[in-house]
């Protein structure tokens, strides 16, 4: 690959495989959807607007990042190979790694999610679909956090929740997935 | 100085482990989902990588930052530490931000009607 369109073209492909990732999780979900006797596109919508409000962030958090890792020198690229449009010290092609990133993961999670065991679209699936692994920890009290679920390690039950309670109106752990909609919990 | 990358990768996979566990957005969600979703992103993410580096647009730069150890020519052991903490932010964020986009769409959608 040479010229200046080398780091675009480079992402081309792998943003090939995140739609086609994308694209078999959507028709998943509606799947599973329509099997629970929702409407197909029952949770699309948030699960859209979720990845714009996250995929805003994870850019705001790349952009700084990133233009401290290419300032410090420890990534450096080939001027020869880049666009040379830039934002900051780095290239703009550096953002695909985030674009495709909060695309491509949200959708493995969808697809890995095993409601009834087997395979996602056989007709019998539980309303809200807590997983086989997520056991009794998913949805419920607030403490458990020593539960079957630590397997990340000790950080678990330590200090932060001492600290401020998101009293607000968020709490976002008592609900599940934007895409998988759920029942109002209150 | 060599190490402080890693050890700036190192802080801030253990803040995200701890925004994890206290708001239960990934693996405290569900933990081997997690595990393989985490798995199958970073390996994604090392491909384009080695295929950035084997096409010589990206390496490493002239920094005394890294511990010097190599996965790859030119894939240092901090691009792994790198690529966790890409997925692992990711993922946080949408758990995070999933819920609250929910309950406002939901809540609109009630007030409409």
């Amino acid at each position: 690959m040479t010229g200046a369109g080398a780091y675009a073209l480079l992402a081309l492909p792998f943003f090939v495989v995140v739609a086609v990732v994308a694209v078999v999780a959507g028709v998943v979900a509606a799947r599973r959807a329509r099997a629970a006797g929702r409407p197909a596109s029952t949770g699309r919508r948030p699960a859209l607007v979720t990845a714009m409000v996250a995929g805003i962030v994870l850019l705001v958090m790349t952009i700084v990042f990133d233009n401290v890792i290419v300032t410090l020198r420890i990534v450096a690229y080939d001027p020869a190979l880049i666009s040379g449009a830039k934002i900051g010290a780095i290239p703009i092609e550096d953002l695909a790694y985030a674009m495709a990133a909060i695309v491509l993961l949200p959708s493995l999670w969808v697809l890995f999610d095993r409601p009834t065991g087997p395979m996602a679209e056989t007709g019998s699936m539980p309303e809200t679909g807590p997983t086989p692994e997520t056991g009794p920890t998913s949805e419920t009290g607030p403490t458990s956090e020593t539960g079957p679920t630590s397997e990340t390690g000790p950080t678990s039950e330590t200090g932060p929740t001492s600290e401020t309670r998101p009293t607000s109106e968020t709490g976002p752990t008592s609900e599940t997935r934007p895409s998988q909609e759920e029942e109002p919990t209150r | 100085m060599p190490g402080l990358y890693l050890a700036g990768l190192v802080v801030s996979l253990v803040g995200m482990t701890v925004l994890d566990a206290r708001f239960r957005l990934f693996f405290w969600r569900a933990p081997w989902r997690a595990a393989v979703v985490m798995v199958v992103g970073v390996a994604f993410f090392l491909v384009w990588d080695a295929l950035g580096v084997a096409a010589g647009i990206f390496f490493i730069g002239p920094q005394r930052l890294l511990i010097g150890v190599l996965l790859a020519p030119d894939v240092p052991l901090e691009e792994l530490f790198f690529l966790l903490l890409l997925c692992y932010t990711t993922m946080n964020l949408t758990g995070f931000v999933g819920p609250v986009v929910s309950r406002r769409l939901r809540d609109a959608e009630r007030s409409r009607s």
